[in-house]
């Protein structure tokens, strides 16, 4: 496994922890029913801990493991797979919205949590796909 | 749209030059085995600093390693 294999799984497997770290917190907070400014505020500042803390993370990791320097063609690779990613959620989200407005139509009630739910959807496929795109053309060099 | 072609020696001038490998040819140019196999084989079109500094590692102008194919009209 290169490093462009490598990296795409780690990734991978970070958006997948962030994607069930996320489900998970909606879970709670839609099935305690929990509403109002006081929990808005409780919320943003979890949230704002939860990002400062990966950040953090995220540095610490980099100077420890002394983060590799990509080629240009793996930068090459990195910045599609970010613009595919990109082109997908688009997609998504315009394939998402048409559908919801065929389904349940204009005058419909949908529950608020499907709506977060429904865009980190949007950036899981988004993220898989990277990963897939990575995956795919960084074993290109391998033969 | 432009339908030119890059081709490259690399491979011929790798074994002209004492069977370097392709490991041996990242390291001097900077960049990973996979860059060099897939420039090799004409999935990748390298940058021109990238292409001069291949050029340099085997003391050859750019020219003798890269050229640019144009498919009859």
């Amino acid at each position: 496994m290169n490093r462009m294999q490598k990296k795409a799984w780690k990734d991978f497997r970070i958006a997948c922890v962030i994607t069930i770290a996320i489900m998970l917190l909606f879970g709670v907070a839609a099935y305690a029913d929990i509403k109002g400014p006081k929990y808005l505020i409780i919320g943003l500042a979890y949230a704002s801990l939860c990002v400062g803390f990966m950040f953090f993370l995220n540095a610490r990791i980099r100077k420890r493991n002394n983060k590799p320097q990509y080629d240009e063609r793996e930068f090459f690779l990195i910045q599609r797979s970010i613009n595919v990613g990109n082109h997908v959620f688009i997609a998504y989200v315009f394939l998402a919205l048409v559908i919801a407005f065929y389904l349940v139509g204009g005058r419909g009630m949908v529950p608020m949590w499907s709506i977060p739910l429904a865009l980190l959807c949007g950036f899981f496929i988004a993220g898989t796909v990277q990963f897939l795109f990575l995956l795919y053309h960084g074993k290109e060099g391998n033969e | 749209m432009s339908k030119d072609q890059l081709t490259n020696t690399i491979r011929r001038l790798r074994f002209d030059a004492g069977q370097m490998t392709q490991q041996a040819l990242a390291e001097k140019v900077g960049v990973t085995r996979q860059t060099i196999i897939a420039i090799e084989q004409g999935k990748y079109c390298p940058s021109l600093m990238l292409a001069i500094r291949i050029a340099r590692a085997f003391g050859r102008q750019v020219e003798e390693v890269f050229q640019l194919d144009t498919p009859p009209q």
